[in-house]
């Protein structure tokens, strides 16, 4: 068996990874699916009934204008979820790339990106991020620009760790050796090597993107009105909390159960993915 | 391993949860436990707070609603808001000369709080200092009725004594005005501005006057014992003022607490005698209540040049702007959109403004007004009209921006318009920019806006609210230039008989309506509480946002 395929079998012994799992694909389904076959319009409101309780016409009830939570719940999660997938991805992209060449070259070009990176993250990421926000106004892909921006030295010094371990051993002399280019040695030889950890820091990363959503939406950096998200949609709800709890519980708890279940299968596939862990 | 880092992922999933909860329930208990009363049990101390600190005591710098306050209760002008009334301060009476330009002030015996007679002198240091360009004060234009004192603003006019304000002698104070103002006095009564200032003290505190306990001096009811700044300004009766025997409080603490949840948990726990200011939707947890004006008009603003040329062409269409505002049901909106306080409006006539029997509003009509409930299918008309008149077809409209505040009312407020010109109109063009508040003004000041919402001061008179909108006033951004509105207004204000002016002002009110480059919609309300105990506090004076003058403490 591969390694790539024992690794599966591994995770689907994983009953808290793999429940995990179908939650998240359960979310994503009715997040591509349920506004479609919502009556209303996320952004359609009614006046006439606001902060309206749960009904069978509202699962969720309706907000301060009327609109239906369900629907906008749904609408707002594509914009979270958006956002955690690729703002974990993107910057993890960039990361390998950068720590897989610093790693492989070593000496002078090392020495200058890892200070580089050393320096970048002595200052918080929200402060680039928010900066950054500002420069390039509000929206889902600013938002996955500036976390691209920022959340890639991580991954690039995890990397270029691995790397240099890696480029000592005989498959890589081997490689090279038979005239492979430092380029092809780069990428066909020993990123490769790396994405079992890059894969888990992935996972990892994830919640953490779609908690940076939230968070910029909450103090007013998020997507422009009236699209929403589910950072947005507790900003709205924490108004009138005392008032209407559930307008704040709601994409609360869909916040931190998402959350949760990007964190959990994280963890399943980092013990999947270690061989020293496996079957345990 | 596993078991630590699940619990790590954890954390961060309910610290949402947590501090939503902590904010609104728990915020409040430590700054509770931390304020010490240094009164003595019996001392009748009424308690206040606010969000803010005031920016500056000095009556020439103050602009914000917490100086204006504290002011009021330290310093005495020469007439003062009781109860909404102006009565008689340290001028014991005027005589008005019968053009209605010039005021003759007669100042009683009154003592500054180090026992100095307060002098006619004292308000014309004040008053040439407030419109002086090298005190630079933000609120000088208050004063620009004063003859010259706007040239001597703008470094026209080099020589003080060229402005019309004269002491004739020790107790006798002569203002002269550039032309009529028949609200002249109430403006004296209701901005911090015309307070006097002591030339000594002044000069010897230099820049820091009123910015702490020390470089302060007070005539009025009450003196500033101390100012911990962001944290707390208590003042204490003054037994030098003129009319101590009517103050009953011993002292007033001003407490600020930036949060307002903290605030409403500070009432909960009896650590503040009064809630000014209730965050809007939480009036429901305080049965007894009350609602005050808030003192604004909030309205939607058009660039009749647009945004770019495309826009212009639609908005500078009447038509279009007129379908766009008929089409808002404000009662509805208002009403949920809003706030459930605000009162919806079709008319730009503050409920505050005094008439010659009752409230300008309901003393001067505006015949054909929009109804409040909007009309959906005159609205439908008059824009098939300005597509019509423009040439633009519906399905190809160019896009509008329509910029609003960074937060969530306006946020709210702007999303509830933009759906209902969709619903009604099927206008889908019309992009909502939210913008942090220096950058909308600064889009507002550039023109980079087509629609924008806008709250203002009522002020006190309806002239000062229409003199924004004459072609040259700076904060006019909605380049509608109109020489009719100029001239009607101007003509207005130089009516002298108080009703044949409110009367013309009607005129321009209506035209406005009819002819300019905004739609009305809602007067504000506000809510705040006082504790049971606490009796004689006015919220509802002019000016400040409590008069505790008069108040006492049953404790």
């Amino acid at each position: 068996m591969s390694y790539w395929r024992k690794a599966a079998v591994t995770l689907g012994r994983n009953p808290v990874a793999m429940g995990s799992l179908a939650f998240i694909a359960l979310i994503v389904a009715f997040a591509l699916v349920a506004p479609a076959l919502s009556p209303y319009r996320y952004d359609q409101t009614d006046l006439l009934s606001p902060n309206q309780p749960p009904s069978p016409e509202h699962l969720f009830g309706t907000d301060n204008l009327g609109r239906d939570l369900w629907t906008r719940i749904w609408v707002g999660g594509r914009v979270s979820l958006l956002v955690g997938l690729l703002g974990a991805i993107v910057p993890s992209a960039l990361g390998v790339v950068v720590g897989g060449v610093s790693g492989y070259m070593g000496g002078k070009v090392d020495m200058v990106i890892m200070r580089l990176i050393d320096v970048g993250l002595c200052i918080p990421q929200l402060v680039y991020v928010i900066l950054l926000m500002i420069y390039l106004g509000s929206g889902p892909f600013a938002i996955v620009t500036a976390l691209a921006l920022t959340a890639w030295m991580g991954p690039a010094r995890t990397v270029r760790g691995l790397i240099l371990s890696l480029r000592e051993q005989e498959f890589v002399l081997a490689a090279r050796a038979i005239g492979a280019s430092a380029w092809r040695t780069i990428f066909v030889h020993l990123i490769p090597n790396t994405l079992g950890i890059v894969v888990v820091g992935v996972t990892m990363m994830i919640p953490a993107a779609i908690f940076a959503e939230a968070y910029l939406s909450f103090i007013g950096l998020g997507v422009q009105p009236p699209m929403t998200s589910w950072g947005q949609l507790a900003n709205a709800g924490v108004q009138t909390f005392r008032l209407y709890p559930l307008q704040f519980f709601v994409p609360a708890v869909f916040i931190s159960v998402t959350v949760l279940a990007f964190n959990l299968v994280g963890d399943g596939l980092r013990d999947a993915l270690d061989p020293r862990l496996r079957g345990r | 391993m596993r078991v630590r880092r699940s619990i790590v992922c954890l954390i961060p999933a309910l610290a949402i949860l947590l501090a939503a909860c902590g904010g609104a329930a728990g915020g409040g208990s430590s700054e509770g436990g931390g304020s010490s009363e240094p009164a003595s049990e019996t001392a009748k101390v009424f308690r206040v707070a606010y969000t803010f600190e005031p920016g500056s005591l000095d009556p020439a710098l103050a602009t914000d609603n917490a100086a204006g306050s504290v002011l009021y209760h330290l310093s005495e002008g020469l007439v003062r808001y009781v109860g909404g009334k102006v009565v008689p301060g340290i001028a014991e009476s005027w005589d008005v000369s019968p053009d209605g330009l010039t005021y003759t002030f007669h100042l009683r015996d009154a003592k500054w709080q180090d026992g100095q007679p307060v002098t006619a002198h004292d308000f014309a240091y004040s008053f040439l200092r407030l419109v002086s360009p090298d005190t630079a004060s933000p609120v000088a234009d208050v004063a620009f009725d004063i003859a010259n004192a706007a040239a001597y603003h703008a470094g026209q006019v080099s020589d003080a004594s060229q402005v019309g304000v004269k002491a004739l002698d020790a107790k006798t104070l002569e203002i002269r005005l550039d032309h009529p103002v028949p609200y002249f006095v109430s403006l004296l009564a209701g901005q911090s501005a015309f307070y006097p200032v002591r030339k000594d003290v002044v000069e010897a505190a230099g820049k820091s006057y009123g910015t702490d306990a020390q470089h302060f001096i007070s005539d009025g009811p009450f003196t500033l014992e101390s100012w911990q700044h962001e944290a707390k300004l208590r003042l204490v009766k003054n037994p030098a003022y003129w009319n101590a025997s009517a103050v009953k409080l011993d002292a007033i603490e001003v407490s600020v607490v930036p949060d307002s949840n903290t605030i409403l948990n500070m009432y909960d726990n009896g650590d503040i005698d009064a809630v000014l200011n209730i965050p809007a939707g939480q009036e429901v947890r305080y049965p007894d209540h009350g609602v005050r004006w808030g003192g604004s008009i909030a309205f939607l603003e058009f660039n009749l040049a647009g945004k770019d040329q495309a826009a212009g062409k639609l908005v500078g269409n009447l038509h279009f702007r007129e379908a766009l505002s008929l089409a808002i049901d404000r009662t509805t909106f208002v009403h949920t959109a809003v706030s459930a306080l605000s009162v919806p409006t079709t008319r730009f006539a503050h409920p505050t403004w005094p008439g010659t029997a009752m409230p300008y509003a309901s003393e001067y009509a505006v015949p054909d007004t929009a109804p409040l409930s909007g009309d959906p299918q005159k609205a439908k008309g008059l824009l098939a009209q300005a597509l019509q008149e423009t040439g633009l077809s519906a399905d190809k409209l160019p896009k509008l921006t329509f910029v609003v505040f960074d937060n969530l009312p306006r946020r709210t407020i702007a999303e509830a318009l933009v759906e209902t010109w969709r619903q009604v109109l099927g206008l889908q063009n019309i992009d909502i920019q939210t913008l942090p508040i220096p950058q909308a003004i600064q889009a507002g000041f550039q023109g980079q806006f087509d629609i924008y919402y806008q709250t203002m001061s009522a002020e006190v008179d309806p002239y000062l609210f229409f003199r924004y909108w004459t072609s040259t006033n700076g904060l006019n951004w909605t380049h509608w230039k109109d020489a009719t509105y100029d001239q009607m207004l101007d003509s207005a204000n130089r009516q002298l008989d108080p009703a044949a002016r409110l009367s013309a002002l009607r005129d321009v009110e209506a035209y406005l309506l009819a002819h300019g480059p905004l739609a009305p919609i809602a007067y504000d309300r506000t809510t705040y509480v006082v504790r049971s105990g606490v009796s004689g506090l006015d919220l509802s004076t002019p000016g400040p946002d409590f008069d505790a003058i008069a108040a006492d403490v049953g404790r």
